[in-house]
């Protein structure tokens, strides 16, 4: 991704517009791989894709998780 | 003009003809949105005396019960559909629910309110329709919404739903796939809060991404085996649904697309660009496990 992402940069994006964003759209996303091969400012994102409808609770679940974490003072950058 | 009769030239007729439609087609969605104004005032103020009529009686949770099978009855006996007990009761929880709203208009609504008995129920609503402004969607709209339990995230969703246009279709779909949650996951407090005030804002890359996509529209089974192909071709046969699942400000470029470098051909799978973020968006599918390469 982050060759396209260059790519994009340096020879298709114009003078005033902003650089390119790369999403890895996947199935099962790995949190520690993705902090481990990107570095802090890049411009890629991984984020998982799902066939079906969440539940409502299954979201106030991760919701919950994360407050938690988050208040912990660990940032969750994706 | 001169007196003998000109024949005009065609493009002025088609000039004429656009005016004359963009003239009509804003009559016709000013005259809709008056009528919807016109319910929402109307209903805030029904569920308003309802309540009211509520404290200064009994507060027995049966006496609420019957109050409103017997103003069902009546009213839909004299002005038929549009008055079951449980849209009273919608129109009851819309006044408690956003009472706030005709407080922070503070004296009139307390004029309008000492003057209720005194004045002819038309002129006060009239006066009432600063308070419209304040409802900017439908009343479906905001039938749901008052199933919506949190006040921060049905606050978030009426921004959502005013700023996009969503239907009332895509609303539900919005609150089902869990947007609010969504959004939510990859922001910290602050920027959660800002949700429920200001809607999703994009001033940085970050701020589009979704934890995760939901694209339960494709119709894709978990179970069934499909290839990245099929997904992609999935999603572009889906592309309209895909971009509002996106969410705001996304174009579509290409599928597939293609560059050459050093004699070799890359193909990214799906090229976006946002307008919000004036950015271009590539977008890779992996329907097995990442790995290190899928992002360096």
């Amino acid at each position: 991704m982050q060759m396209y992402i260059n790519y994009f940069n340096r020879h298709v994006r114009l003078k005033d517009e902003n650089p390119s964003i790369g999403i890895v759209l996947c199935k099962m996303k790995n949190k520690a791989l993705v902090e481990l091969t990107l570095p802090e400012n890049a411009n890629i994102y991984a984020s998982q894709y799902q066939l079906y409808l969440p539940s409502k609770e299954e979201l106030r679940q991760k919701l919950m998780e994360w407050a938690k974490e988050n208040n912990k003072g660990v940032k969750d950058g994706g | 003009m001169g007196s003998k009769r000109e024949i005009i030239p065609q493009h002025n007729v088609h000039t004429l003809i656009t005016e004359l439609r963009e003239l009509i087609a804003l009559a016709r969605n000013t005259v809709a949105r008056r009528v919807n104004t016109i319910q929402i005032v109307t209903n805030f103020e029904i569920g308003r005396r309802i309540v009211e009529h509520e404290q200064q009686g009994e507060k027995r949770a049966e006496y609420g019960k019957t109050l409103l099978k017997r103003l069902s009855a009546e009213l839909t006996r004299e002005f038929g559909r549009g008055f079951s007990e449980d849209n009273l009761s919608n129109m009851r929880k819309f006044y408690l629910t956003y009472r706030e709203r005709s407080e922070i208009s503070g004296t009139l609504s307390r004029k309008l309110l000492s003057s209720a008995k005194s004045q002819a129920p038309s002129g006060q609503l009239q006066k009432s329709e600063t308070l419209s402004h304040k409802f900017t969607l439908s009343w479906s709209h905001y039938v749901f919404l008052l199933g919506v339990k949190k006040p921060e995230e049905r606050s978030f969703y009426e921004i959502e739903a005013t700023g996009q246009n969503w239907s009332i279709r895509e609303l539900k779909r919005q609150f089902n796939t869990g947007l609010y949650e969504r959004l939510s996951l990859s922001r910290d407090k602050e920027k959660v809060k800002e949700l429920s005030e200001k809607g999703q804002i994009i001033e940085k890359p970050g701020d589009m991404i979704k934890y995760p996509y939901v694209l339960e529209f494709l119709g894709l089974d978990e179970k069934t085996a499909y290839s990245e192909n099929d997904l992609e071709t999935a999603i572009i046969d889906k592309l309209e649904h895909f971009l509002l699942e996106l969410g705001k400000g996304f174009l579509f470029e290409a599928r597939q697309k293609r560059f050459t470098f050093d004699a070799d051909h890359f193909y990214v799978d799906l090229v976006f660009y946002n307008r919000l973020l004036r950015c271009y968006v590539l977008i890779d599918l992996k329907i097995g496990k990442l790995t290190h390469q899928d992002l360096g």
